[in-house]
């Protein structure tokens, strides 16, 4: 399995573009085997970034030749929540520990209320 | 209740801080049946950063077509010094479609706590500025998730650059210590969130949708001018909730407030062209 580490091929990890980029550069790695893409000690990854790469990975039919490394929950609930958007499989690790399957985070927004007049609107 | 029309009388009377509640009733007072239409801001005596940044689009907008104001400034020295500091009249009164690159380079080349910057619409804006912010944030020691506030702050320069079909947006970024509290805020005076979302064929419907009904429905995820996009703004809601911040966001004369007190929605009482959003964010315990 090759490993990548995503400051390799993007910084800083925080748009979309970024991530459609840094997915292009992976994908002529992909076919021979998996890969490991290491997210873990890097500032920022956004979760647009996420998106950007796993979209990228998802349109092509190779979202399932990828593994992440992480080092945070924080980048975990980020992969739940593509997941969840993108309603995809993600699999993941923890350093030195065994490859999972991200559980999928949904968002619940709340039922909007409306406020007919602003007048002294205090929030 | 009479105590609060008595407040409530007061407050219109003497606003002394000018933000979300009172800076678009502020705008919609200007009287532009007169040649040169006048601004009140004699009894102001603090600026919230959304305020500042929603009467700069104000200003900008209106410039742009060529209409220009009289403007009463504050009495309280530290409010008018406050916006001397910030360049905020020099700032905000000039096209941004002609004006010389050198002189607006003065207003783009620092980013520091407490202070106002403009942002050029170029490539890479949001990654520029996510790294400057997150250093800033660093270096002064502000103890919310630096990564996380700089990644939602770069997702709306983003949508800035990506859909609002303007040269300029504006960031301001203010540290509330008392309060523990960091406020950031974006604004630019472009084509804003229903004409551009209307542009998708998909939400072509939306353009006959009051603004506050669009805004609601670009908060939610895949929903984006550009097929397959739309995380941003659900992120920005998402994280604001789990932070237990506040996320205030308007366009033209519709509005959304997200926090703990649940969503919002509704009218402002001024039409500004653009889109001009605020993040508040308690420091971590």
């Amino acid at each position: 399995m090759a490993i990548v580490h995503i400051g390799k091929l993007a910084y800083p990890c925080v748009t979309r573009i970024r991530g459609e980029e840094a997915a292009t550069k992976l994908q002529g790695q992909v076919g021979i085997n998996h890969i490991e893409v290491d997210l873990s000690g890097v500032d920022m990854v956004s979760l647009s970034f996420l998106d950007g790469l796993i979209s990228h990975f998802l349109r092509h039919g190779k979202e399932t030749d990828f593994i992440f490394k992480i080092d945070t929950p924080i980048l975990e609930d980020k992969l739940a929540r593509v997941a969840g958007i993108r309603n995809t499989t993600i699999y993941f690790r923890y350093d030195e520990k065994e490859i999972r399957q991200i559980k999928p985070k949904f968002s619940r927004p709340q039922k909007p209320v409306f406020i007919p007049t602003k007048t002294d609107f205090r929030h | 209740m009479i105590i609060f029309f008595i407040i409530v009388y007061y407050r219109w009377l003497f606003p002394v801080n000018l933000d979300f509640s009172n800076v678009d009733q502020l705008c919609a007072k200007v009287d532009f049946r007169s040649p040169r239409p006048i601004i009140d801001l004699s009894k102001v005596r603090f600026f919230r950063p959304f305020s500042l940044v929603y009467l700069g689009m104000f200003l900008r907008y209106h410039n742009c077509c060529n209409k220009a104001f009289d403007i009463i400034p504050p009495e309280s020295n530290a409010a008018r010094g406050y916006l001397a500091r910030q360049n905020f009249w020099e700032r905000f009164n000039f096209n941004p479609d002609v004006i010389k690159g050198e002189k607006l380079i003065r207003f783009t080349t620092s980013t520091s706590l407490n202070d106002i910057i403009d942002v050029e619409n170029r490539p890479n804006i949001a990654d520029d500025i996510a790294v400057a912010v997150l250093k800033v944030l660093r270096n002064n020691r502000v103890h919310v998730k630096v990564g996380l506030l700089s990644e939602l702050v770069s997702e709306l320069v983003d949508n800035f650059a990506l859909h609002s079909e303007r040269t300029l947006a504006v960031v301001a970024m203010q540290y509330y210590p008392n309060l523990r509290r960091v406020v950031l805020a974006v604004g630019d005076c472009g084509i804003g969130i229903r004409a551009s979302l209307s542009t998708n064929p998909a939400y072509a419907y939306l353009v006959s949708r009051p603004h506050c009904e669009v805004t609601l429905k670009a908060i939610e995820p895949l929903v984006s001018r550009i097929p397959g996009c739309g995380t941003g703004l659900t992120n920005i809601r998402d994280e604001t909730l789990n932070l237990g911040g506040r996320f205030t966001l308007t366009t033209g004369n519709g509005y959304v407030i997200i926090g703990r007190q649940g969503t919002k929605y509704g009218n402002m009482s001024y039409d500004l062209p653009g889109v001009q959003a605020e993040l508040s964010l308690p420091e971590e315990d």
